[in-house]
């Protein structure tokens, strides 16, 4: 009789280790246990049994190469040409039959004539991951596929990738017609957390056959904010659904840095990590922080009077005479039309290298940035990428200025001084708080929010300076790097990826032997 | 239950909404959430960290696969808990307990309950509690064994576990009840073929 009842208090046993029994239940089990020792052993024995299963020791971490595992299969393959499959299913196993025979002539027809026909298709972008505008994980590499087989070493040297001092950090390979950036064969590279990056494919990448792409490819997109097992942000609808067609249009050539995704406070669903003001919005084009507004666009120096030939204008000592006053600081909105010429101005200033492509192949700039003031000039300079955007000083004016990923940028004083000189140091992997002037400066006007951190230790010395050349409504300069950015006095920049051969410091310029000086900013 | 990241109900709905519409920082976001538990809830299953990591893997892809599929109240950490158990249930059966691999000692030196280093013999003794324990986790019935992690480590309540398993809640007080006698009986057995 008592081992039934036992037999049935078993149950109730484990069940009280749960948590599980009603009063009653409990109430019956209290009364037995009260007066039967074999189930008063059994209960301790499960919770000894409880004891020594949470005792054991704990799990490990899951091991670093886990996650990039899950991505290759999931998410990568999703986006993986199935190029590799098509092929493949292609083959047919030898026969000797007849119709096996005619299966293979058709195979052998329609493989001559997709080779011809992918010989003849004009090289475009197929695809990328991440599209435009999409906030990315920094463990998945950037993918861009093509529609046929790309001459890689053309692609490569057609690649542009800003944060520039990203270019060389990250590893660059192929996969078939797809172009990897931040894997290849031996290692995987993760991004920089919480950066806007803008990679361009220029026009002249050519496919295997030789034809170039014939515009500009352009993707600009932000990353995650994760850091070292940190949250990841939330995308704010506008972030995270935009679906822009990847290949790109002749208008989206550009690079807009107003288009990346500007994290905004987001809303309800996630408001512990979304509300960060990393991004200030400037109420007005020249922030309160400005020590300066927008700097004149003319040079320091005042230009000669005398017309230059056109064969090497840079070197000549006489710029054009600048036939417009030294524009206002204050913005001007609407700049007048450039189909005009020059009143006072015998001849036409020329735009030529890297900025003629820039001027010349889009009517938005040039009516932005207005008519030339003065030939292109070279001017000592430096660089900085930061998370979100970058500086550049130019030192003949020992000037910074701060171009913010939102699209704006500002003029600030280098305020260098030998005890004030900071030192970088890394705060996470690969990002820095800078050292230096731009350092000085990043603490000074406390640009962390606004900035990010430096994405490398120290400044970019472009060793053959910045190119500048100014325009009625602000000037155009060209870095080593590989970008043409255009600052307007009012406030706003754009970036443009610059083609050729970037290490020829005559870009910008118009002779292409003419070779520049070190400052050589035009001399009276 | 509670992984490395602390997501709030509304931020983990928020993300399966945008998961399922193809946001892949969306699946990063609930793949980072959970990497750490399902792995630990794996390792525990499966005794090894190779099995862990290849499980793991294996239960990400699935949700991936299936995250379209789910519905909108979707509750993610029984869900993949409960695609976790079955992938790791589905091993077990494939290999029907001829070929256990052996528990790693992982971490065990860092058990020291009291903080202080504990004299050898005491410390002999807990190793060698702590792999009986091991040892006849590895050899029970694999849903029993499940149903004891889920309990006893993950700390889940009968009907989170019956989500989990697909059973009632009263199933799992039955299986709860015949898992803790399958290691009570186990243990004993073991206990007393060990050496001396």
């Amino acid at each position: 009789m008592k081992s039934r009842e036992c037999e049935s208090m078993r149950l109730l046993i484990s069940a009280y280790m749960d948590g599980e029994l009603s009063p009653q239940e409990e109430e019956q089990l209290h009364k037995h246990l009260a007066q039967c020792a074999q189930c008063r052993n059994l209960l301790s024995e499960y919770q000894r049994l409880r004891d020594q299963l949470r005792y054991l020791p704990s799990s490990p971490e899951p091991p670093p190469q886990l996650r990039q595992h899950v991505w290759r299969r999931t998410v990568q393959r999703e986006l993986a040409p199935r190029a590799k499959r098509g092929p493949r299913g292609l083959f047919l196993r030898p026969s000797f039959s007849t119709a096996a025979f005619s299966v293979a002539v058709l195979v052998v027809l329609a493989l001559v004539l997709t080779i011809g026909y992918q010989r003849a298709l004009p090289p475009a972008v197929a695809g990328s991951s991440p599209q435009n505008g999409q906030v990315w994980p920094i463990y998945q590499p950037i993918e861009i596929t093509f529609n046929k087989p790309m001459d890689h070493r053309s692609v490569i040297a057609h690649l542009r990738i800003a944060p520039a001092a990203e270019r060389e950090r990250l590893p660059v390979s192929w996969r078939g017609t797809t172009l990897v950036i931040g894997a290849d064969q031996e290692q995987q590279v993760s991004l920089l957390p919480d950066t806007v990056y803008t990679v361009a494919v220029l026009a002249g990448a050519q496919d295997q056959w030789g034809h170039p792409l014939g515009k500009d490819w352009v993707v600009t997109f932000r990353t995650t904010r994760v850091i070292a097992g940190q949250q990841t942000p939330v995308p704010t609808p506008s972030q995270a659904t935009p679906k822009l067609s990847p290949t790109a249009t002749p208008e989206r050539a550009q690079v807009e840095p107003t288009e990346p995704p500007i994290p905004t406070p987001t809303p309800s669903p996630s408001p512990t990590i979304a509300a960060e003001p990393n991004q200030p919005a400037h109420p007005s084009p020249v922030p309160a922080t400005t020590p300066r507004p927008a700097p004149t666009v003319t040079p320091s120096p005042p230009p000669a009077p005398t017309p230059t030939p056109a064969s090497t204008p840079e070197i000549a000592s006489t710029p054009e005479p600048s036939p417009t006053p030294t524009p206002a600081l204050s913005p001007s909105p609407t700049p007048e039309p450039t189909v005009s010429p020059l009143p006072t101005t015998p001849e036409p200033i020329p735009v030529t290298g890297a900025f003629a492509q820039v001027y010349w192949g889009n009517a938005t700039v040039q009516q932005k940035l207005g008519r030339p003031l003065e030939y292109a000039y070279t001017v000592s300079a430096t660089e900085m990428g930061f998370q979100r955007g970058l500086m550049i000083e130019r030192f003949d004016r020992l000037a910074i200025y701060v171009l913010v990923s939102d699209g704006t940028w500002f003029p600030i004083a280098d305020t260098w001084a030998p005890e004030t000189w900071p030192t970088a140091q890394e705060v996470e992997p690969n990002l820095w708080s800078p050292g230096g002037s731009f350092g000085a400066a990043w603490r000074e006007q406390a640009l962390q929010p606004t900035l990010g951190y430096a994405i490398e230790p120290e400044a970019y010395l472009m060793a053959q300076g910045a190119r500048i050349q100014a325009f009625e409504n602000g000037l155009l300069l060209l870095s080593e790097r590989g970008f043409v950015y255009m600052l307007l006095e009012n406030g706003t920049w754009e970036q443009f990826p610059a083609a050729g051969n970037l290490s020829n410091p005559s870009s910008g310029s118009a002779g292409a032997g003419s070779s520049l000086e070190a400052t050589p900013v035009p001399q009276p | 239950m509670d992984g490395s990241a602390a997501l709030s109900a509304a931020e983990e709905l928020w993300w399966v909404t945008r998961a399922k519409e193809g946001d892949q920082a969306a699946f990063e976001a609930i793949f980072q959430r959970y990497e750490r538990p399902i792995y630990q809830f794996i390792y525990r299953m499966m005794g090894n960290a190779e099995d862990a990591s290849d499980l793991t893997q294996e239960c990400f892809i699935r949700a991936y696969r299936a995250l379209p599929q789910t519905s909108d109240d979707l509750n993610v950490s029984a869900w993949l808990h409960r695609i976790a158990a079955n992938a790791c249930l589905d091993v077990l059966r494939r290999r029907k307990r001829i070929r256990w691999l052996p528990w790693e000692g992982h971490g065990q030196s860092e058990l020291h309950l009291n903080g202080h280093l504990e004299d050898p013999e005491r410390e002999a003794i807990r190793n060698e509690t702590q792999a009986l324990v091991q040892s006849v986790l590895s050899q029970m019935n694999p849903r029993h064994r499940l149903a004891l992690i889920l309990r006893e480590y993950e700390g889940l309540s009968c009907e989170e576990i019956g989500e989990i398993m697909g059973l009632s809640r009263s199933a799992v007080k039955s299986v709860l009840f015949r898992a803790r006698e399958e290691f009570r009986r186990m243990y004993r057995m073991m206990e007393e073929t060990a050496p001396p």
